[in-house]
């Protein structure tokens, strides 16, 4: 299996862009998946000279985040939101980013009507095609409505379009405990992007610790309980033809408090851990 | 005017192109391109550094105003073409609609009593123009000065047959379902595994997706003459370099100029007859 189809996501890392980005490089990494906060809060040359960082760094972007609780609004809530997706839109433009992440809405103002989701995916859709830009919508375990990859799923094939696809976080799959068997069914062209972390306990947390754990405790692959279950996974989706990026989305308060380097390096031996599994199991 | 423009299945009351813009870097020789070509120089912007050329039912726009959203075009692309203006029955209305769908809205500069056109992010950067003014009054009424009688005679071109798109590789059906799902265009028999053809809902907007390099673009304008050969015989005798004919569709374009700068574009001739005969196979 090929390495450079692993990413670091810059939330798994301390310090600033440019020492993320660095960091990344420096541990094998070949591409990132970036955070919007990480382009607007780079310290010197504003949001220019972040883009510089990047093209500097010569990592590509396999994905760019977040656009949250964007789905089901009305009126001026939808307004606003549009100019915030159209500001991330011209920022990945200028980053040469061409994933968008959508995370399904946990706003009590948002519709669950399947069509008005599929609406607004398609808006999204329209607005991206111009800047060749795709759009990956994500199921968070704690969405009010879209909360897991079925429901997801059937958003994206209601929204019908080509630049539309699914973005699943192995966090948000476990945390769900539901059978991945349909999962492994979607048409793998449709799959934009899958982000890979590991979890320190293996039970089905109630919705509050889930998104605890979600935002502070989160390992690398290999590093936690869903070791074994990760590696099923990866080499399910393989053999099911997923041919995109995996990102390690690792958001861990411990790693926030250690150098880069020092974090990158463990990400990288964990793309390590999962490329020898995987290549040892094809040999039987 | 079409009924097609009033139905119910055509929601944004598209009803044909109403003019192409053309930034260039050296405005004055792509004018002199288009008067060879049969053109007339027939109007001035009344505050702007652009010019309308019109022949046949076609109307280009050349714009050489300093630090318009044209000028910046032709410094990052060369000579090309930087927008299209699509007619519709009601500009409010379908401007309403494409903000709903999500058409990307750009503000345009207007000046002191000059009209507003809405403006939206097209291919490559360039805009999607919308207007409703082009039956009693048109929009050259309020914002053009007529210029004295032009000298250059037609050449017989009588209208646009269809733009060619550029589109990078893999990314035909994005740019399908945008159209479609926007404007309510739809999808023409396939014309090959690259290229992909679609129609306005009222019938007059025809627009060919080409899989091509990295930077998309509206490339080629093929237009069209009632009469091939004399509008092609024309076009010699005034030294417009007429090439080969391009396909073996059953069009059968000649490509009749390709401006030389760098990331131009390119003209087709075909024959109107032919044109229409190609849409029934």
């Amino acid at each position: 299996m090929d390495r450079t189809r692993f990413a670091i996501d810059t939330a798994s890392l301390a310090g600033s862009l440019s020492e993320k980005l660095g960091a990344a490089a420096d541990a094998g990494f070949t591409r990132v998946a970036l955070r919007a906060k990480d382009l607007v809060g780079e310290q010197s040359g504003g949001l220019d000279g972040a883009v510089q960082c990047l093209h500097d760094s010569r990592l590509a972007v396999c994905g760019f985040e977040a656009l949250r609780d964007f789905e089901g609004l009305a009126g001026r809530f939808l307004d606003y939101k549009i100019d915030i997706a159209k500001s991330m839109l011209r920022m990945m433009q200028q980053a040469g980013a061409d994933l968008l992440l959508v995370s399904s809405s946990t706003s009590p103002q948002a519709s669950g009507e399947p069509e008005v989701i599929a609406q607004h995916l398609r808006l999204l859709a329209t607005l991206a095609t111009p800047l060749g830009i795709r759009i990956g919508y994500e199921p968070l375990a704690w969405g009010r409505h879209v909360s897991d990859y079925q429901a997801a799923w059937r958003a994206v094939k209601l929204a019908d379009r080509e630049n539309v696809g699914l973005v699943l976080d192995s966090f948000h799959l476990f945390a769900r405990g539901l059978p991945l068997d349909d999962m492994y069914r979607i048409p793998m062209d449709k799959l934009f992007l899958v982000q890979l972390s590991d979890a320190m306990c293996d039970y089905v947390p109630a919705l509050d610790e889930m998104v605890e754990i979600s935002l502070h405790h989160r390992f690398f692959p290999g590093e936690g309980e869903h070791s074994v279950a990760l590696l099923e996974m990866v080499g399910r989706l393989e053999a099911a033809g997923y041919r995109g990026a995996y990102a390690f989305e690792v958001a861990n308060d411990d790693y926030q408090q250690c150098p880069p380097a020092l974090v990158a390096r463990r990400a990288a031996q964990s793309v390590d851990w999962l490329v020898g599994k995987l290549t040892g199991g094809a040999s039987h | 005017m079409s009924d097609a423009a009033f139905s119910q299945d055509n929601p944004m009351g598209t009803d044909g192109i109403e003019f192409v813009e053309f930034a260039a870097l050296d405005p004055v020789k792509l004018g002199r391109d288009f008067e060879a070509m049969g053109f007339a120089k027939v109007a001035k912007h009344r505050s702007k550094n652009v010019f309308l050329y019109r022949q046949g039912d076609i109307n280009f726009i050349v714009n050489a105003e300093p630090n318009s959203f044209a000028q910046q075009y032709a410094r990052s692309r060369g000579t090309s073409l930087c927008a299209v203006a699509l007619r519709v029955r009601d500009a409010t209305l379908a401007t309403c609609r494409a903000r709903e769908l999500g058409a990307w809205e750009v503000q345009t500069e207007t000046g002191v009593m000059e009209l507003r056109i809405p403006a939206f992010q097209g291919v490559g950067g360039s805009l999607i123009y919308l207007v409703d003014r082009y039956r009693d009054h048109s929009i050259y009424d309020v914002d053009f000065l007529p210029l004295e009688a032009p000298a250059v005679c037609e050449a017989g071109i009588e209208g646009i047959a269809e733009l060619v798109q550029a589109v990078s590789p893999g990314r035909v059906k994005e740019w399908l379902d945008f159209y479609v799902h926007l404007f309510g265009f739809r999808e023409l028999a396939e014309s090959g595994p690259r290229s992909h053809r679609v129609v306005s809902a009222c019938g007059k907007v025809r627009l060919r997706l080409e899989e091509a390099g990295e930077t998309e673009g509206l490339r080629v304008v093929r237009l069209c003459a009632g009469d091939l050969d004399a509008c092609a015989a024309t076009l010699a005798e005034r030294g417009v370099r007429l090439g080969e004919v391009l396909h073996s569709d059953a069009s059968a374009p000649r490509v009749l100029h390709t401006l030389p700068e760098s990331g131009g574009i390119s003209f087709e001739l075909c024959s109107t007859r032919d044109e229409g005969a190609a849409d029934h196979g």
